[in-house]
């Protein structure tokens, strides 16, 4: 029973807060870089090889983030689950 | 190299500076979501650690997913700082090779419809075979450029180019433009490319042209002196001299590049 009540301590008590939201904030943020970015690179006027070059470039950056925004959001899950094993198992 | 050859170009320098410092700040931005998930995975893994073995265990994903997320942050941070950097140098070789090209024209009274080019290379007189750039797909600074251009100016006169016809600013400028000064440079997206010629190499000649205007055993498109012997024998050949490339005219002119 102590173990389950540390447990239960670890996800109840405040020590994990709201993790879940504040992940979930920062993948909010990131998929706003990457909207920034994206618009950003579209409204420069700027032609030719390097240009075509650097667009390639970006197109990596920006799947990149997409990618960032997903891990952020699946951490934000794993914070939750997490916080239901645990309480479930101690309830 | 315009229609036959290479693509058109335009570019203003103040919105490419304003992108690198959209890029610079974008980094900042993720390198703070890196710091600020690290410090999660550090409450996570402390609370874990004073929760018990139910605790650890039931973190073990939260704490591996965290780790992941942090460092694919940390990661982008720093690759977006890179870019960053490397936007704004390109702004800064546009507006140095612009303002040279202008200083050389203007100091021998050449311009627009001129066919009597800048002032002509130096003598000198450097190494016959040229290095491929030491970082493929990494555009070499100005000096380097304007070493291969040297190099490959000793190997046009030659063979018997007359020096007025050759321009190092005109030819430097156009470079800037068309590759960013990277020998490995390859367009795999203009209308060339969709045509099945794509444009490589410091002055983005496509093999067809490129074939057509070598030098005997300067035939490599992606050797940077090869490529310019190649890209300056077109432009001669198509415009009378480097001065008189539309884009290096219209630079001269107070106007924007185009491509050749």
């Amino acid at each position: 029973m102590s173990l389950l009540r540390d447990a239960h301590g670890f996800v109840e008590a405040g020590s994990c807060g709201d993790l879940s939201g504040e992940l979930a904030a920062l993948a909010d943020r990131v998929a706003a870089v990457k909207a920034e970015l994206t618009g950003a690179a579209g409204r420069v006027p700027w032609g030719g090889s390097a240009a075509e070059a650097f667009h390639a470039h970006a197109a990596v950056r920006y799947e990149t983030l997409a990618g960032l925004v997903h891990d952020l959001s699946d951490a934000a899950a794993a914070v939750k689950s997490m916080q239901c094993v645990v309480s479930e198992f101690a309830a | 190299m315009n229609g036959s050859s290479c693509g058109g170009y335009e570019v203003d320098d103040a919105a490419l500076t304003g992108l690198s410092e959209s890029w610079a700040k974008g980094g900042a931005e993720i390198s703070a979501v890196a710091q600020t998930a690290a410090a999660v995975l550090a409450k996570v893994r402390g609370a874990a650690d004073g929760g018990g073995s139910t605790a650890q265990f039931a973190a073990t994903d939260t704490i591996a997913a965290l780790a992941r997320a942090g460092q694919s942050a940390l990661a982008l941070a720093g690759a977006l700082a890179q870019d960053a950097q490397g936007l704004a140098q390109c702004a800064r070789a546009y507006r140095e090779a612009e303002a040279c090209v202008k200083q050389r024209i203007d100091a021998t009274g050449g311009g627009a419809g001129s066919n009597q080019g800048s002032a002509p290379r130096g003598g000198q007189r450097p190494n016959t075979s040229a290095p491929r750039a030491q970082a493929p797909s990494e555009p070499a600074g100005t000096e380097q450029v304007q070493d291969w251009i040297n190099q490959a100016f000793a190997i046009l006169e030659a063979n018997g180019v007359p020096a007025d016809q050759l321009d190092e600013a005109g030819v430097l400028l156009i470079i800037e433009h068309e590759s960013s000064g990277n020998p490995d440079a390859e367009n795999d997206w203009d209308s060339n490319w969709q045509a099945g010629h794509a444009s490589k190499g410091l002055m983005q000649c496509i093999d067809t042209t490129f074939d057509e205007f070598q030098l005997p055993g300067h035939g490599d498109i992606f050797n940077p002196v090869d490529n310019i012997i190649a890209g300056v024998r077109y432009a001669i050949s198509r415009y009378g001299s480097i001065s008189n490339v539309p884009g290096v005219r219209a630079v001269a002119d107070g106007g924007e590049y185009v491509g050749y």
